[in-house]
């Protein structure tokens, strides 16, 4: 039937089925049907959706719609927060965000990408991260802290820092905490310090494909070299490249990947890590997209309960005495997104601002003295947030956190 | 038709750039619904999102004064084309943006709503004052007005009446902004439908915005009770079933009770499962004889209200099933043998929440091809079964299925019978084609034989023409109202 661009006919076949029911716009009974869809919430039109992207797919497949900036405006305004495939029960979220991709992959490939991302994937081009720094200066962040690095000597887990970590300065010491609490609790750990590169994540969900498959390569083949079996990233959307989108795309072989949540939470379990000082504060955890609801359908895949990909970061808050760990209405699977993904961080960022104060506002209203985040995007995401609201709610990286109970 | 380019600035003059759209890939998103396959419907060239009873009334007033005829669409939720242009020229007026909950009257039971509302916000709020709402067999995300306003069948269809709505706020193409019910006094609210006066609250359901743009609707809020419980009966035969929910609705034993048969049973579990295709039983040649082990079909009940009197119901429900040779299915056993059922119809029945997923879409499993949706009196109900499963066998392919409801309390059934399509719209259009065309002719055939009438309009004028001078004064009645015919005039009414 197709006259239009190619695409997969699964996904064609949402577009011909969609009731448009706007199910994937709203979270379910345990949010009490609130918007989930940060798109819908500010451009209002049905278009704006899980439902209207589906039928400008089929118009694109069919031949009625071209690869405008029309169209591109739409697909590229979306954060792929992957809300909507959660919430869609008549669809599953890997097929569904797989139309995003082919649609953004087919933009790219007619030149229609909005400027700011063209220039965020020179940028990785040259310099191999997302950031467009100087990757000689990638592995600063690690400075003094006497860690291995794997590309000169052996260790058995390698911490990915990712692109935002390893050149954001107000992140550092998040990743310099991470790296203390695994050599605290004995683990033979080590970096790749300048020789680390992009997972390629973002750039695929920017729609650059071969972006994707390169990083993978590169990053496969310095684990190979370095004979690590074992990936531990406080970085969720390097979580997700590694852990799903590696394998989807047959890269990532026998690895174990960890995000640094999951890894903690096993070493406090094996008594290898003790939370034992007193945190008296109340704090509200915001689920990275990455974390839980993009990697949760691939992992059920796998064989893992539904819903448990959530646990292992509200399992280690519980393990700090003092603690209170109060939800927000908006949780888990219904979590809203911090703004920062899909490249709208880079195209549209006083939409990500836009978009994290309603979370910040969301978390002020559970009573909590801080914001807990386990991404390095959401941080940056809501500190610059705060700063353009000129909020006083604290946010605070997880691993910070569990420093201060040790 | 007037001049679009000439429309768009008017209207940009009272409405904000950011909720008028000419954007394409805005248009094309709004030319589709369920009822599109194969085709698609019409693309609008300017969608609109007004906010105000105010920007509605300015709206219909300019597409009026230069001839833009005007779809109105309350989320735009559809299976039978209602809200999608279908006329070169007809512009979407989207009214998700009017989503207010304006009052919640306890006290008389009602709440005041924007078209906007959908049935989960509704739920929530009636959840929350201790009410239960109507709620139809729509998808959740669906306008609580447009539904209530198009006789919706749902989970309170029979005790408590099959009309929803009490009252409305229209506004007409010449800019009259009319209440009906008692809300036409002002003072007197908006609790009652009836007043001394003819009832213009009917004239609008069932118009389909081809006579104005609802802006508001009271809709009825029902007191959950001291107790709610969902009521199951298995049953071998329909028959008998028909004669154990006419006497338990005509007796008020129940609130509503609805046969499914087990096809339907098994797609509520599929509903709920990941699976991607439909399971072999499920495309049996013999759809009317269910696997061993399955029944024929069962019938929920929903029972309320203070304990004693729902302890004494369900016993003589019981009764009268077993009387007639049904079976009491305890909670246990339908959740082994239809475990997708029992999470549908508790939610449904007794949370007063619509069910995840809606029941129109199925996506990775099948392509649902709305079938008959029709009420006749309960005994035509019985020949219209014998008459489905021959048309059925003739002129479709396993599987369908089929539910039944009484409507009118128990005056008249509700029958819907689908047919699910198990492939693409690729392989399958052919078919699917077939099909379309052998329902366009089906409901005149069953008017003619049972007096069997279609549950909601089709886009088929000719039916207007079969009920004579009642057609002829409505047709005087919209020539009044919208005497420029820019109401919605591609879905055919009138």
């Amino acid at each position: 039937m197709s006259n239009g661009i190619k695409l997969h006919e699964r996904l064609y076949r949402f577009g011909t089925m969609c009731v448009r029911c706007e199910g994937c716009t709203y979270g379910y009974k345990n949010a009490d049907f609130e918007l989930v869809c940060p798109i819908h919430k500010k451009y209002k039109f049905f278009t704006y959706s899980l439902g209207g992207l589906v039928q400008l797919g089929r118009a694109l497949y069919e031949g009625r719609l071209g690869l405008t900036e029309s169209v591109s405006s739409v697909v590229y305004s979306c954060m792929s927060c992957g809300a909507c495939g959660e919430m869609c029960a008549e669809v599953d979220y890997p097929d569904i965000m797989q139309l995003q991709h082919e649609l953004r992959a087919r933009l790219v490939e007619a030149g229609q990408v909005p400027y700011e991302l063209t220039a965020v994937i020179e940028g990785l081009k040259k310099e191999d991260n997302m950031l467009g720094e100087a990757k000689a200066d990638r592995g600063k962040w690690a400075e003094g802290l006497e860690v291995k690095d794997v590309t000169k000597e052996k260790a058995q887990v390698y911490f990915h820092a990712g692109c935002r970590y390893s050149f954001d300065k107000d992140l550092w010491p998040s990743v310099r905490g991470a790296v203390g609490l695994l050599k605290k609790a004995g683990v033979d750990v080590g970096i790749a310090g300048a020789n680390e590169t992009c997972c390629g994540g973002r750039a695929y969900e920017m729609g650059y494909q071969a972006e994707l498959t390169k990083y993978a390569e590169n990053n496969m083949e310095l684990l190979k070299t370095a004979e690590i079996k074992t990936v531990v990233t406080a970085c969720s959307d390097c979580y997700y490249a590694f852990k799903v989108l590696y394998d989807m795309t047959g890269k990532k072989g026998d690895v174990e990947v960890f995000h640094i949540s999951e890894y903690l939470d096993r070493l406090i379990k094996e008594g290898r890590l003790m939370p034992s000082r007193n945190v008296d504060m109340t704090v509200t955890y915001h689920d990275p997209c990455h974390l839980g609801r993009k990697v949760e359908p691939w992992l059920r895949q796998k064989g893992i309960e539904e819903g448990q990909v959530y646990e292992p970061a509200r399992s280690v808050l519980k393990s700090i005495p003092g603690l209170k760990l109060a939800e927000m209405k908006r949780n888990r699977a219904n979590s809203w997104c911090c703004g920062a993904g899909g490249g709208v961080i880079d195209s549209n960022p006083e939409f990500t601002i836009e978009t994290a104060i309603e979370r910040i506002e969301e978390a002020k209203a559970t009573g909590a003295d801080a914001m807990v985040t386990a991404c390095s995007w959401c941080r940056r995401a809501f500190s610059d947030a705060l700063e353009a609201s000129k909020g006083t709610l604290k946010v605070i990286d997880y691993v910070e956190l569990v420093e201060k109970a040790l | 038709m007037g001049n679009i380019d000439d429309f768009y600035k008017e209207v940009l003059k009272f409405i904000p750039e950011d909720r008028v759209s000419r954007d394409e890939a805005v248009l094309y998103s709004y030319a589709t619904d369920l009822s599109s396959p194969p085709g698609v419907a019409t693309i609008p060239p300017v969608v609109v999102l007004p906010e105000s009873v105010e920007e509605v009334r300015e709206l219909l007033m300019a597409a009026d004064r230069f001839r833009v005829p005007v779809v109105p669409s309350g989320r735009g939720a559809n299976i039978a084309g209602l809200s999608v242009p279908h006329q070169e020229g007809e512009i979407v007026v989207d009214l998700r943006r009017m989503d207010r909950i304006l009052e919640v009257n306890t006290d008389a039971a009602y709440a005041v709503v924007e078209p906007g509302v959908t049935h989960h916000q509704m739920s929530s709020m009636a959840r929350a004052h201790g009410f239960i709402q109507h709620l139809p067999t729509a998808t959740g995300g669906a306008s609580t007005v447009a539904n209530a306003l198009m006789r919706p069948s749902g989970n309170l269809s029979a005790k408590w009446d099959p009309d929803p709505v009490i009252s409305l706020e229209v506004v007409t193409p010449s800019g009259q902004v009319i209440r009906t019910g008692s809300a036409s006094f002002g003072t007197a609210g908006w609790r009652a439908r009836y007043t001394p006066f003819p009832d213009l609250t009917g004239l609008f359901a069932c118009s389909y915005g081809t006579l104005g743009i609802v802006t508001k609707a009271a809709i009825k809020l029902h007191d959950r009770g001291e107790e709610e419980r969902l009521l199951i009966t298995k049953w071998n035969e329909l028959p008998p079933v028909v004669d154990f929910i006419k006497l338990i609705i005509r007796r008020n034993v129940a609130d509503s009770c609805t046969f499914w048969n087990w096809t339907w049973n098994m797609f509520h579990s599929l509903m709920h499962s990941r699976t991607e295709e439909l399971p072999a039983v499920m495309m049996k040649e013999d759809q009317k004889n269910p696997p061993p082990g399955v029944p024929f079909g069962i019938a929920s009940a929903r029972l309320s209200g203070y304990r004693e009197v729902v302890d004494a119901a369900e016993k003589t429900a019981i009764r009268l099933a077993r009387e007639r040779g049904g079976e009491y299915m305890p909670e246990d056993e339908l959740k082994q043998v239809h475990p997708g059922s029992w999470e549908y119809l508790h939610s449904y029945f007794i949370q007063g929440i619509h069910p995840k997923p809606g029941e129109e879409a199925t996506m990775r499993k099948a392509m649902w091809l709305p079938g008959w949706l029709i009420n006749a009196e309960p005994k035509a109900i019985l020949e219209l079964e014998k008459f489905m499963w021959e048309f059925a066998r003739k002129e479709a392919k396993p599987p369908y299925m089929f539910r039944i409801l009484p409507f009118n309390h128990a005056r008249e059934f509700f029958f819907a019978f689908v047919i699910l399509i198990a492939g693409t719209l690729d392989k399958e259009k052919e078919y699917m084609l077939h099909l379309k065309s052998v329902y366009k002719t089906l409901y005149h055939e069953l008017l003619k034989k049972y007096g069997a009438v279609m549950f909601r309009f089709r886009q088929d004028p000719s039916f207007l023409a079969l009920t004579g001078p009642y057609g002829e004064l409505l047709r005087q009645i919209k020539a009044i109202v919208d005497p420029n015919n820019i109401m919605h005039p591609g879905v055919n009414l009138f």
